[in-house]
């Protein structure tokens, strides 16, 4: 039985997270082999590897969008509220659709061209506000750059404010100030007691930013505090290893 | 501490619905089909009655049914105007088969009519009988005419009846019916012919059925 590493003294912490011999095949092809590590509550816990080493199936697992087998527990005081930021956001960029309206199909269920309602509108107005888009709500979602669109992402995550934050990749298309507002915004919701789970390529910022890491290349490579398991062999061994 | 487990990704609920939906789409389709479903509609003959189908020749069948058509055309005539039955002179003259002497009249055995109006009371009655000169596998055809102009005569607005009855003898040789009612000629060997219904019908189009 999974027990999360949970400060009894601090409630507020977000879920801790099991992945125990989880394995992952889609027609013949197996993506992950016998994951087993936790996400600790209220951690940033980067998952780093190789491309096409499962890093996106695994998330994906946790969010129960693949036939996985094994078992994915999340522990929680309270009910558990996730966030997800894609790797992109794929649209037709024609799509009249601006940025309030997609923040309002996000929230409600009426639909976006009748208006936020009321009631959504002052969590959209933080949410934008929190990855600086707020002059931009206007915007169609066709006009805005990549970074821009993954800041929109990263504002939709935030909708209902969750306590469990996956992210794949969000760094891809910021630029320096958006990458520093990440981070900001990132450190803000770890001081919230929000469990984040990050893939991320930035092994230098891993480093920095991470309380723990685990290298995911069809099965766990190496998982513990960056300081310790991000040697120069480890890495290279990992990156190497397809 | 609550624990969630995360379930994995599966189609099964989705199939589950699937099949639902399609075991429901079936059944009311089935429903709806089986309500549409006509009864086989096949008429029973009695003792006294022929299949027009089963039990005539080919050559037979051609004279019934266009004694069929005629006793339709016959009884418009008779219902418009002075309410006279046609002579046979005037079915030949308008070209109605099997009277008009062609081609067709003769390859079916040379039907010689004999035409009578007898008095009836109420009803107006009309009766045609071909008996045939050449010899062969052909049988005497008897039409009878019965026409009671409903709601022309008090007491006969709810009248309903065939307008003609066709009957058939295989003894060319047969008299000139003097009493028509079925005791009579059923006495005297004459049997009504049935026109195609249900089963026959379908086997008939499906050209599966004896010559």
């Amino acid at each position: 039985m999974f027990v999360p590493l949970i400060d009894n003294k601090c409630c507020s912490k977000g879920p801790g997270v099991l992945f125990d011999r989880v394995n992952l095949t889609l027609g013949n092809t197996s993506i992950l082999e016998n994951i087993s590590f936790t996400i600790d509550p209220g951690t940033i816990h980067c998952l780093i590897g190789p491309n096409g080493g499962g890093k996106t199936s695994l998330l994906r697992s946790l969010l129960g969008q693949m036939p996985h087998t094994g078992e994915i527990a999340i522990s929680s005081p309270g009910p558990v509220v996730m966030g997800y930021v894609p790797q992109a956001l794929d649209f037709d960029h024609t799509l009249p659709i601006t940025v309030d309206d997609f923040m309002a199909m996000v929230c409600q269920g009426r639909p976006a061209f009748t208006g936020i309602k009321a009631v959504h509108r002052p969590s959209i107005d933080q949410a934008l506000s929190r990855v600086g888009l707020t002059k931009k709500r206007k915007r169609i979602l066709g006009q805005l750059s990549g970074g821009e669109r993954q800041r929109l992402l990263l504002a939709q995550a935030l909708l209902p404010f969750p306590n469990l934050l996956l992210m794949d990749e969000p760094m891809a298309g910021l630029d320096k100030d958006g990458g520093r507002m990440l981070n900001d915004l990132l450190m803000e919701l770890k001081h919230q007691g929000v469990t984040i789970f990050w893939i991320h390529h930035d092994l230098k910022e891993v480093k920095a930013i991470a309380d723990r890491v685990t290298c995911v290349n069809k099965g766990v490579l190496f998982s513990g505090q960056p300081g310790l398991v991000l040697s120069s062999q480890q890495i290279l061994d990992a990156f190497s290893a397809r | 501490m609550e624990q969630q487990i995360v379930k994995p990704l599966s189609t099964r609920s989705e199939v589950i619905c699937l099949a639902m939906m399609v075991v429901v789409v079936v059944m009311i389709s089935g429903g709806v089909i089986a309500g549409r479903i006509r009864p086989n509609d096949e008429k029973v003959l009695k003792p006294h009655q022929l299949s027009a189908f089963r039990d005539l020749n080919s050559l037979e069948q051609g004279t019934f049914n266009d004694l069929y058509a005629a006793a339709m055309e016959i009884n418009e005539l008779h219902g418009t105007g002075d309410e006279e039955w046609p002579s046979l002179a005037t079915l030949e003259d308008e070209c109605m088969p099997p009277f008009v002497k062609d081609r067709v009249w003769k390859k079916r055995g040379r039907l010689a009519w004999e035409h009578r109006v007898p008095w009836s009371g109420t009803r107006h009655v009309a009766l045609y009988l071909g008996v045939p000169r050449d010899a062969g596998s052909f049988g005497c055809f008897f039409l009878v005419m019965i026409h009671d102009h409903a709601g022309k005569r008090p007491g006969t607005e709810t009248v309903e009846h065939p307008p003609c009855e066709i009957w058939h003898h295989d003894d060319v040789n047969v008299a000139f019916p003097e009493i028509v009612t079925d005791e009579a000629l059923m006495v005297k060997g004459w049997k009504e012919v049935v026109a195609y219904k249900g089963e026959e019908e379908v086997q008939r189009l499906k050209g599966d059925g004896r010559s």
